[in-house]
């Protein structure tokens, strides 16, 4: 098996590992100086009960089109407007994003690295492109001004999901990601698809690299189309997984070849098969697989599919059957134009219909929480960041099944995780409650706040508002960007007043204070946790 | 020193500011931290002492002058240090910060003690923010039972349709809280009821005879806010 020359025996680092790499690292520092430079924070100002009211369509799209709405993103989706801005995000290839990628080439270089490069570097004790790409896979999602492009990205990692400490998956995922993921992003399902299918990351995930003539594996055919075209009720039977298999046998590594894909023609089984009804001759070779990737992209079950699959990502949990249908139409008909589906999908009036209706994923929680808020960076600020993501069970590339992350509420929510989310909301709010010792984990020292990592700039935050009831307006203007109901608002009002009453003005001191349980209170709310 | 705010001295000294605020002058803890003073906002009063304690990072505090303060200029102090503020009889609000980590900011508000204006009759009047003329507000002072009533002749957040507001409540020194009514059904003259829900909650803190700050709290639509005034007619001076 040309697999074996190159399989290490290193062992996967454990996420402890991870975490303690970062906190020993610079990244923390370095990012907080990237962020001075890029985002100069808007100061926020208190207009005294004239603030324009957010268009609640325009947050809507940002909510789904994000990893958090920031204060920049809001004003400039203002001044382009609602097809405006997602035409400005369908385009990510002309936002300018050379700040940040020039900070990652510096700080994470393994990413531009390409195969061999890694390979030869494999044996360096400092040298972990896994946790590279972990690393830069979450600043992207926190800092990138490309949001939808991220966002994309994510789910198509997710829809080709690998599990990055799965043997050597560690080292051959930065460049499924740089070469055949990001590029495709928001480009053609198809140039997805056949990049994916030679892809070493996955073949080796799926065991294709070990399919051959002599010794069968269905894994990988099994997936591709179940898991990336058909779907499970996409009306292949098992015959058709068995003859799909045998399409790909020889699709496997060469850690001779620049981009380590290899088809070796003398473990290919050559002769006919047979793939949903079509007849695939004898002798096509490398053919084979490519024509049953073909034959995919064709079928009307994978547009079904992928756009019942869209619409539950950005729209709701149990899409309505009409805007799955009109998604798919567009997929097909637009040769599985991922902006053009996308452009179906958001300017569909069940979008419109659908805010508040899905429930923040951990990576969107985290996310709004870092790119709303907009904390002033500690020491050991991204530690903070990786540690929630752990606890809240959603890592970049830490999904071990192939079915990825899952995208419905029921994934997500259940008393212990909730618990998890409120406490993460609490102890940025207050900042002074202990969240352990070192973020990096060491397990020695003095109980560290939050506010030691991640600190709030109140009186920016409040923004002159010194009531109870302008206080609760200005922070639940700022936080959620859409009113919260009256018995919702009375209930932080009360919070805010503590037994006085709402509209006479706090010292500052109890200003603040009241400040920091209203933001609590929704930062816990159900306004805050859906999006 | 100027003698209209905040007082600054070095290290471990402390600037005794005459006046009778000195008989309940008070020392209040700022805690310096790498990236943060905790509290980040302190409320006193004339002649209390600011005392930074510096416990972890180096960090040279200052705060910009401004309403003819001087501005503040600590130097640089280490962990264990202690540096001391004392402020003079001047309210307001003033921010300082510490070069010691970025956008890292404190607050101190100097509350006003003065028991300077209590509401009388001298309030009541027609009163209006000058930038923007066309509505505005009633007061009137009720000796017999200490009670503010105030109409508010305004327009809907929403919809600019014209809206009059009813409040009646006690006064409490400079400041008055009442809820606000909206009267709404009637027509002119006509006998039948008029209906006044709820509108929300409205305080009134006057400065003096001409100018004082509305705060309001509106439930349905919710919002909040405050409106400057002054009063709209002198007629009778106020003494």
């Amino acid at each position: 098996m040309m697999m074996q020359s190159f399989v290490p025996g290193r062992p996967a680092p454990d996420v402890a590992a991870i975490r303690q790499r970062i906190a020993d690292s610079d990244i923390s520092a370095r990012l907080k100086a990237l962020l001075d430079e890029l985002q100069r924070r808007p100061q926020q100002r208190f207009k005294s009960g004239r603030r324009k009211a957010a268009d609640p369509n325009l947050i809507h799209l940002l909510n789904r089109t994000s990893f958090g709405v920031s204060p920049a993103d809001q004003a400039l989706a203002e001044q382009l407007g609602f097809e405006g801005y997602l035409e400005y995000q369908l385009s990510a290839d002309q936002i300018d994003n050379t700040g940040l990628e020039g900070f990652l080439a510096d700080l994470l270089p393994s990413l531009a690295m390409p195969y061999q490069e890694i390979l030869d570097r494999l044996e360096d004790d400092d040298f972990s492109p896994a946790v590279d790409l972990i690393v830069g896979t979450i600043i992207r999602q926190l800092f990138s001004p490309r949001q939808l492009f991220e966002v994309m990205t994510e789910f198509w990692t997710n829809h080709f999901n690998v599990f990055l400490f799965d043997g050597p998956v560690q080292y051959l995922k930065t460049g499924d990601d740089r070469d055949n993921i990001r590029p495709h992003a928001l480009g053609v399902f198809g140039d997805l698809l056949r990049a994916n299918a030679r892809s070493p990351a996955m073949l080796y995930y799926l065991d294709n690299y070990s399919n051959t003539r002599f010794g069968p594996n269905e894994n990988y055919a099994r997936e591709l189309l179940e898991l990336h075209t058909l779907g499970v009720d996409g009306g292949y039977t098992e015959f058709d997984v068995v003859e799909v298999a045998r399409c790909f046998t020889g699709w496997t590594i060469d850690p001779r070849a620049d981009d380590l894909f290899a088809f070796e023609s003398r473990e290919h089984d050559d002769e006919a098969k047979t793939v949903l009804g079509v007849e695939l001759p004898a002798g096509q070779g490398i053919g084979d697989g490519e024509q049953v990737l073909e034959l995919l992209l064709e079928q009307p079950a994978t547009a079904d599919f992928l756009a019942a699959k869209l619409c539950r990502r950005f729209v709701a949990d149990e899409p309505p059957a009409t805007l799955v249908s009109a998604v798919a139409d567009t997929f097909r008909v637009s040769g599985g134009d991922i902006p053009a589906s996308l452009r179906t999908l958001f300017l569909s009036p069940e979008f419109a219909a659908s805010s508040g209706q899905k429930f923040r994923r951990p990576a969107e929680l985290v996310g709004s929480l870092v790119r709303n808020l907009q904390p002033t960076e500690g020491s050991d600020y991204f530690s903070v960041i990786f540690r929630e993501l752990e606890t809240l069970g959603q890592l970049p590339f830490f999904s071990v099944p192939p079915t990825g992350y899952g995208d419905r509420q029921s994934d997500w929510l259940s008393t212990n995780s909730l618990l998890s989310r409120w406490n993460i909301g609490f102890s940025i709010a207050y900042g002074e409650v202990p969240v352990g010792t070192r973020a990096g984990g060491d397990g020695e020292g003095r109980e560290q706040p939050m506010a030691d990592y991640f600190r709030l700039d109140m009186f920016e935050l409040l923004g002159g508002a010194r009531t109870p009831a302008e206080i609760v307006d200005q922070l639940v203007d700022r936080i959620l960007h859409a009113p919260v109901g009256s018995a919702d608002r009375d209930a932080l009002a009360r919070l805010a007043a503590d037994g006085e009453p709402s509209s006479v003005p706090l010292d500052l001191s109890q200003a603040v204070a009241a400040g920091r349980s209203v933001l609590s209170a929704i930062l816990a709310s159900r306004h805050f946790q859906n999006r | 020193m100027n003698g209209q705010g905040i007082a600054l001295r070095g290290l471990a000294v402390a600037l005794l500011v005459a006046g009778p605020a000195l008989a309940f002058a008070a020392d209040i803890e700022v805690r310096v931290l790498s990236n943060r003073f905790l509290p980040e906002a302190v409320s006193l009063t004339a002649g209390d002492t600011l005392v930074f304690q510096v416990e972890q990072g180096r960090h040279a505090l200052s705060g910009a002058a401004q309403d003819g303060l001087p501005g503040l200029r600590s130097g640089t102090l280490r962990p264990g240090d202690e540096f001391r503020l004392t402020v003079s009889e001047s309210a307001g609000v003033y921010f300082f910060e510490s070069d010691g980590s970025a956008d890292m900011r404190g607050a101190v508000e100097v509350l006003n003690t003065d028991p300077g204006f209590a509401v009388d009759t001298r309030v009541s009047a027609g009163w209006f923010n000058p930038a923007a003329s066309g509505q505005g507000l009633l007061f009137e002072f009720v000796p017999s039972t200490g009670q503010l009533v105030a109409y508010w002749f305004t327009f809907d957040f929403e919809t600019g349709e014209q809206l009059w507001l009813i409040g009646v409540g006690p006064v409490d020194g400079a400041r008055a809280v009442l809820p606000l009514q909206r009267a709404e059904g009637g027509r002119l003259d006509d006998p039948r009821t008029v209906t006044k829900p709820l509108w929300g909650e409205l305080t009134v803190d006057f400065a003096d005879c001409s100018n004082a700050t509305v705060y309001f709290d509106a439930r349905e639509p919710q919002r909040s806010g405050r409106v400057a005034l002054e009063r709209l007619y002198l007629s009778d001076l106020c003494q």
